[in-house]
């Protein structure tokens, strides 16, 4: 019996948005994540001048499972404002591709990743917002 | 030419049972159902006389007097049945047993036990080929040892120890060799006269034979080897090994042995031929493909690839209409890369690279043909989504 659902080896076999941004681009935030087991996830996303995310792009190394939470939260944070993002959840990815209880891990491993990638562009906007000062200086 | 999917390239974990043997079993189910062991009347004589016609056909495809074979429920307990039995037999020798870091689990585990008995127990390491290094083995030894267990054949690499040298190593002291020879007994020839071992483990299934039955040879002769039983009852197979025999399992190990005996070289020969047609296109047509384990001391039919960028277990999910595996079985997501390959010295992503495959008595050229057009098209989609392939390719710090 195969461990894994219907939804996970639809991502797997036809993965949605493959690929990288560039991870320099002043809009665009990258999270990176490794689990003990050797697995890993990048996860790229960038955003609009309202810090609205306007394409989403991972790679992953790992099994079907690893592929397929890359593939879904690619499509789940597309339209999302920054702090949207947040509802996106372990439990949430969980429930959507229909993983099994020792899948949950890597439902967990995909969120850090969408966490660090949010970090990273919402640390960039920071930095390149155009400066107000009190009293008009 | 018509491929039949799946196509079967695990033959390192089971074969088909043969047609043959199949039909040299079929009147042992129903009309002769004796059991060997009733002495009374003439059911039970044509279930004995069956089941030692059976243990004769074992004997001789590995060169060995029918007195020695004692049947088992397979490779699992005859490993059980050598390393405990010899073992705690000899406890008043010593308490130090040798194997080797590569064992299948079903000799690991019994020397865990016996480390919870009071035993030492010295894993051996692995060169990168594989194979054990003489002088370690030398080392190891002392005068507590009372048991070497090496297996011939490696499940997951393929590759052959070198059992005559080991057992002269091992004759000098005094001290017992066993050998679990699952992957290796009717695939090599095994004269266990030569061999080296007094002790040998080997099972059905992986020669076309029945599920659930299984050989251990036991040298007789000097020094007599002093062996515990494990399982105790009715006092069949000498005492060793208690429990009415599968009489149409010794008949269909039997037959089994009695074709690998005549197909064996042959089947070799072509299996050899088929593994090469594959690692000729895989290392061809893709980059960054790796041979584990030693490319000429290795059983013909065996090849494990690393597929460097790929995970493992994604290869295996990408295809399903080839029936692989990756060494181990692995259904969590806590897979852990094999013991064997990480013995080897090989880090721990290109271990989770690594599939198996396994070629056998019925596997054909159109079948790899169309393995190797499969595995080509997947290994490039995955490694198109690999950031660890990705890294690999930029120069980076590699997989």
């Amino acid at each position: 019996m195969t461990p894994y659902s219907v939804e996970v080896l639809d991502h797997f076999r036809a993965p949605r948005n493959a690929g990288r941004l560039p991870a320099d681009a002043e809009d665009v935030g990258t999270g990176d994540v490794t689990d003990a087991a050797g697995k890993r996830l990048r996860l790229q996303l960038r955003t609009d001048a309202r810090g609205r995310v306007t394409d989403a792009r991972f790679k992953a190394f790992g099994c079907p499972v690893t592929i397929a939470c890359g593939s879904w939260a690619t499509l789940a944070l597309i339209g999302r404002t920054l702090q949207e993002t947040r509802q996106v959840d372990a439990a949430r990815i969980a429930r959507e591709l229909g993983l099994r209880v020792e899948q949950l891990p890597l439902a967990d491993a995909a969120v850090g990743a969408i966490r660090a990638a949010v970090a990273e562009v919402s640390r960039k906007r920071r930095r390149s917002a155009p400066q107000t000062y009190p009293n008009g200086l | 030419m018509s491929v039949r999917v799946p196509i079967y390239l695990d033959h390192q974990a089971t074969t088909p049972c043969d047609p043959r043997v199949v039909e040299a079993m079929r009147p042992f189910w129903s009309e002769e159902f004796g059991n060997a062991a009733s002495k009374t009347h003439a059911l039970g004589w044509k279930a004995e006389q069956a089941v030692e016609d059976g243990r004769g056909r074992l004997a001789e495809l590995i060169g060995a007097d029918p007195r020695e074979i004692i049947f088992t429920s397979g490779a699992t307990e005859s490993n059980n049945l050598a390393i405990l039995g010899l073992a705690r037999a000899n406890r008043d020798r010593g308490r130090h047993v040798v194997s080797l870091e590569t064992e299948h689990r079903s000799v690991l585990d019994p020397c865990r036990a016996l480390e919870r008995e009071g035993f030492r127990v010295t894993l051996l390491p692995v060169g990168n080929n594989g194979i054990l290094d003489l002088d370690r083995l030398r080392d190891a030894l002392d005068d507590e040892t009372v048991l070497i267990s090496i297996l011939h054949a490696n499940n997951e690499i393929g590759v052959i120890q070198p059992l005559a040298e080991i057992g002269e190593i091992a004759r000098a002291r005094r001290i017992p060799v066993h050998t679990d020879a699952a992957q290796s007994a009717g695939k090599l020839e095994i004269d266990v006269r030569t061999l080296g071992v007094d002790l040998l483990s080997f099972t059905a299934h992986k020669l076309y034979g029945p599920k659930g039955i299984g050989a251990l040879w036991l040298r007789r002769g000097s020094p007599r080897l002093r062996l515990e039983p494990i399982l105790h009852g009715g006092g069949h197979e000498r005492g060793l090994r208690s429990g009415t025999l599968p009489v149409p399992l010794c008949v269909g190990f039997g037959r089994a042995c009695e074709l690998a005996g005549e197909l064996r070289t042959e089947d070799a020969r072509r299996e050899a031929q088929l593994a090469e047609r594959l690692w000729k296109r895989l290392s061809t047509e893709l980059e960054a493909v790796e041979l584990n384990g030693d490319a000429v001391h290795r059983l013909p039919g065996n090849l494990n690839i690393s597929f460097l960028g790929v995970e493992g277990e994604a290869l295996l999910i990408a295809l399903p209409k080839l029936a692989l595996s990756a060494g181990s079985a692995c259904t969590s997501a806590s897979r852990e890369p094999s013991h064997v390959l990480r013995a080897l010295g090989i880090g721990e992503t290109r271990a989770l690279c690594s599939l198996r495959f396994g070629f056998g008595r019925s596997t054909s050229e159109a079948e790899i043909d169309l393995a190797a057009d499969l595995l080509i098209e997947q290994v490039t989609r995955l490694r198109a989504l690999s950031p660890v392939w990705e890294r690999a390719k930029r120069g980076g710090d590699g997989p």
